[in-house]
């Protein structure tokens, strides 16, 4: 989420593409492999048409159906932060800092607080108190008195430094079960300069600070785009909610507006397309580890004196762990957003157990799959619910039992407000459920049985590409092909179709087209695309 | 898909013109600067666009009213802001039928983002916002402007941010309530505004063709007092808190540096600005403050202690919707909670493991006194047995003497800065 410039990256765009399709950057880097695209190349890429809106929409509506609910009154209604109290309520944070509860059953709001700083994390505990992320800090909020509003506010962490620039914003908590909660720290952005006081010790490399308070449109450059210059920045923080103590978790980050834990406990993190943000990305996060945006890096304790935009980016990219999944720009996300797991129920049938995201630009929500290979997280992504009900900003998701509840938000950037709601009416339809590596190809596993034309690799279109790690906002697709796989074998029960290709690269997203395919009843798959980011092959 | 995207960004590129260059044109709208080609089926711009007015499906046009288009009426100039926070401001004007309108609008916005503009049909906003969105990839290239019988006249293109546009508009003849509208994705469930032709506008507070955030003033708290709002507050640390006092005085804490930074009487926080876009814009204060602090105040040590010690935010609970603040300067642990008193303020410290004298270094801008202290030079002494609850009280120096309190141990009008 959070994008700036989110429509004028378009000209960003087209400012690099040149650079970016030579060959230079892009043999520097694990995104954009050396070319070697004779397989199945043509010249031109030519688009297959999109299921048209009308169609999708009466199509989706035959599969889920989208209730509203609006914020409470007088209360600006952007949601900054949602998750399911233990006592079954919903918790929701809105943009000028109020803490409310909502009670289904009643269908009435209650306010539990007011007055935080653009609180963008909520986590309700099973005491009644509710941690709350906002912009200056960790906060437990507490009902000492049985009133139902919050009077103890304590500050559980901030240690973290502040410039005020805008875009500092702070994300999280997530619990896992040891019992840390892990918070994200947004970057600053060149959009706007810093406060005449700041909070926290300013970065000895790289720009100082009498530069920040100087022609800022000049300086602004040497800053970088998205800039990191009191602590934490950019990172992922573990803290202990009970001693209020915190240690530095992972870097690179850019804006992690998502934080989730996959069923195992791991911590899942997206971040937005931007500079060294080909596309948008999903994290499987690991204590130590470095995520590719290079602004955090002087606050690793074993970091020199370097300034992160003067390390070589060949360095910058040996450093890091790549996305285990890209989200394509604008064919899958613009600017996705938070990601809990759905629950195995008979409701949400074959889906059960998998994550789902929300997106701030168009009325969508995605799934994603992840596995390892060779030590490496990576795995899909695939349009899920998507139809004009939902609206844009889906922000904030929620579980309350089997109902998925949206919290809109735009913080004047493209997105929506208030609340919705959205649950699956009948059965299952046809979706790819999953999609796993093989030695020679993929496994693509179906919620229902195909037709026999399964089977048919004429049926099956593939189009892979990969993006560039660059300093850029963004990246075109680079070294993109279309594949049709060389042979398709369907399972006994003909929900699992075996894919070989010729054509198998590490760092490409290849982008399943899945539109030709029918179910044994004959019905279209509901969802027309799958995009799995192969990082490391079998 | 980069490409066609790509390209995008300049589709309105011949609409821009240097804002100078428009606004000082007047009224002479030379014809390129008018409004670009428009999608097919919606009705061009001027005179057409009166032909589509009602959406009673049967009423028939009458072109014969059209017999006699004024060859050169002057338009009346409106001109349309995009503003940040997905606005149009103003977000409601009025015409009359029949009315030829210059429309001249102007991407204002400071986040930087592209906007289009349609006039439509009365009550017909979300529909087409719903058919803009599902124009799919031949959005960008037709600047999200779909076709729709709705539509009466469009920018044709986005406007590019710190772009400009002209597009010229005949007001239709049925009176009615039109909306115009940005349908770039995600922008139209917010980005709307009103357009009445001879129809009663009501209060802008009661105005449900508007949108909900254009009507809400971003008073913190909407005007309840006690309030605390946390929020950039400007001339104080990023981390500071706002408070509205019960009576007529507000004041800022920093929760960074852990103490009182300034007071004012008056309104409290506006936040209209910085909450209607992502933060960037500074709130507002209701008036300037009538006292400013320059250092941290409480000294442990007998007076010897850094002006900035190592101070560390612990967090408030509400007294009556008063905070108490909690925070440690080094191993000191205070609580304080300022309340009104008379002319000012009240700061209430508890430092209940306290067990040595403390001081408070006033300054030359307001008029202060302890019950508890012993002042001297402007330094208020709290001798240790009772340093464990004291009150520092604060007034502007103009008020006229407080006589609230019977017995002030001392009263200081402090006219040293020593300890600036």
């Amino acid at each position: 989420m959070f994008p700036r410039f989110s429509l004028l990256s378009l000209s960003a765009l087209a400012a690099v593409s040149p650079l970016a399709l030579g060959a230079e950057p892009a043999s520097a880097s694990k995104d954009a492999p050396p070319a070697s695209a004779s397989n199945g190349a043509k010249p031109a890429i030519a688009k297959r048409p999109e299921r048209p809106a009308k169609e999708r929409d009466a199509l989706m509506q035959r599969f889920y159906k989208v209730t509203e609910v609006k914020a409470p009154q007088g209360v600006d209604p952007q949601v900054g932060a949602m998750s399911a109290s233990p006592d079954g309520r919903l918790a929701v944070a809105f943009h000028r800092g109020e803490i409310a509860f909502y009670d289904p059953a009643s269908g009435q709001w209650s306010i539990f607080a007011e007055g935080l700083h653009e609180p963008l994390g909520i986590l309700p505990e099973a005491d009644g108190s509710v941690l709350v992320m906002q912009r200056p800090e960790l906060t437990r909020l507490k009902d000492s008195t049985g009133s139902g509003k919050a009077d103890t506010f304590e500050t559980v962490w901030d240690g973290f430094g502040m410039t005020g620039n805008y875009h500092e914003f702070a994300f999280g908590p997530v619990r896992n079960a040891s019992g840390k909660v892990f918070v994200g720290l947004n970057l600053a952005s060149s959009g706007d300069t810093v406060m005449q006081e700041v909070r926290g010790e300013w970065l000895k490399v790289g720009l100082e600070r009498s530069a920040f308070y100087e022609d800022w449109k000049k300086n602004s450059k040497e800053a970088g785009r998205m800039y990191s210059r009191v602590p934490w920045r950019g990172w992922i923080m573990e803290v202990d909610t009970t001693t209020g103590k915190a240690k530095p978790f992972a870097s690179g980050f850019r804006s992690p507006d998502g934080l989730g834990l996959d069923a195992e406990g791991r911590l899942l993190v997206s971040d937005n397309q931007g500079d060294w943000r080909g596309s948008s990305e999903l994290h499987v996060v690991e204590k130590g580890g470095f995520y590719g945006h290079p602004a955090s890096l002087p606050w690793r304790a074993d970091w020199g004196k370097q300034a992160p935009l003067q390390v070589p980016i060949a360095k910058l990219d040996k450093l890091r762990t790549p996305a285990a999944v890209w989200f394509p720009h604008m064919s899958y996300a613009n600017s996705p957003t938070q990601m809990v797991r759905i629950p195995k129920s008979e409701v949400w049938g074959p889906y059960g157990g998998q994550i789902v995201i929300g997106e701030m630009n168009v009325p969508k929500l995605l799934r994603v799959t992840l596995e390892e290979v060779g030590g490496m997280w990576q795995g899909a992504c695939y349009p899920f619910v998507e139809m004009t009900d939902l609206k844009p900003g889906l922000h904030r998701l929620a579980f309350l039992g089997d109902k998925l509840w949206l919290g809109r938000t735009h913080l004047s950037w493209a997105g929506g407000e208030h609340l919705g709601v959205v649950e699956p009416v009948g059965a299952a339809p046809l979706d790819a459920l999953e999609i796993n590596l093989t030695k020679t190809g993929f496994k693509v596993r179906f919620t229902q049985p195909l037709d026999a034309a399964g089977a048919d690799p004429s049926k099956w279109s593939i189009r892979r590409y990969t993006y560039a790690y660059h300093i850029e906002y963004g990246s075109p697709e680079l070294q993109e092909a279309w594949i049709t796989p060389a042979s398709v074998k369907l399972s006994a029960d003909a929900k699992e179709a075996e894919l070989e290709l010729d054509d198998l690269q590490e760092n490409f997203v290849y982008d399943f087209h899945l539109d030709a395919l029918r179910s044994a009843a004959g019905e279209v798959p509901l969802n027309v695309r799958a995009a799995y980011t192969l990082r490391r092959k079998l | 898909m980069s490409f066609p995207r790509a390209s995008f960004v300049f589709v309105g590129a011949s609409l821009i013109l240097p804002l100078g260059a428009v606004f000082a044109q007047g009224s002479a709208v030379p014809a390129e600067v008018k409004s670009g080609p428009q999608p097919a089926g919606a009705p061009a711009a001027g005179g057409e666009a009166s032909a589509v007015t009602a959406d009673k499906p049967a009423a028939p046009q009458k072109p014969a009213v059209e017999k006699k288009p004024a060859p050169e009426k002057k338009p009346r100039i409106v001109k349309l802001s995009m503003a940040e926070g997905l606005r149009f401001e103003p977000p409601r004007f009025e015409a009359k039928a029949g009315e030829l309108l210059q429309i001249e609008l102007e991407n204002a916005d400071a986040s930087h983002q592209p906007h289009n503009f349609l006039i439509v049909k009365p009550g017909q906003v979300q529909e087409v916002v719903k058919i803009a969105m599902e124009m799919g990839e031949s959005g960008p290239n037709r600047g999200f402007i779909p076709e729709h019988p709705s539509i009466l006249v469009s920018s044709g293109k986005v406007v590019d941010p710190d772009g400009a546009s002209k597009l010229k508009f005949t007001v239709p003849k049925e009176p009615g309530v039109y909306g115009y509208v940005c349908t770039v994705p995600g922008h139209g469930m917010i980005m709307y505004g009103a357009l009445y032709v001879d129809s009663p506008m009501p209060p802008l507070a009661k105005d449900t063709n508007i949108p909900q955030l254009t009507l809400e003033k971003g008073l913190a708290g909407a005007g309840r007092r006690p309030f605390v709002q946390r929020i950039f507050l400007p001339k104080t640390g990023p981390a500071s808190i706002g408070v509205a006092l019960p009576g007529n005085l507000n004041y800022c804490f920093d929760a960074g540096a852990c103490r009182l930074r300034y007071v004012w009487s008056g309104p409290f926080v506006d936040g209209t600005r910085q909450w209607r876009g992502s933060g960037k814009d500074m709130s507002e204060l209701g008036d300037e403050p009538w006292w400013v602090s320059q250092s941290f105040p409480l000294r442990f040590g007998g007076g010897k202690e850094s002006e900035n010690p190592d101070v560390k935010f612990l967090g408030y609970t509400l007294k009556d919707g008063l905070p108490e603040f909690h925070y440690r300067v080094g191993k000191q642990e205070v609580f304080e909670l300022i309340r009104p008193a008379d002319k000012g303020v009240e700061m209430c410290f508890r430092l209940p493991n306290a067990r040595r004298k403390v001081a408070f270094v006033s300054d030359a801008q307001g008029r202060w006194k302890s019950p508890q202290a012993v002042e001297k030079k402007g330094v208020f002494e709290v001798p240790a047995e009772k340093a464990k609850e004291f009150s520092i009280f604060l007034e502007p120096k103009d008020a006229p003497p407080s006589a609230s309190n019977a017995a002030p141990a001392s009263v200081s009008q402090v006219s040293h800065s020593s300890n600036h």
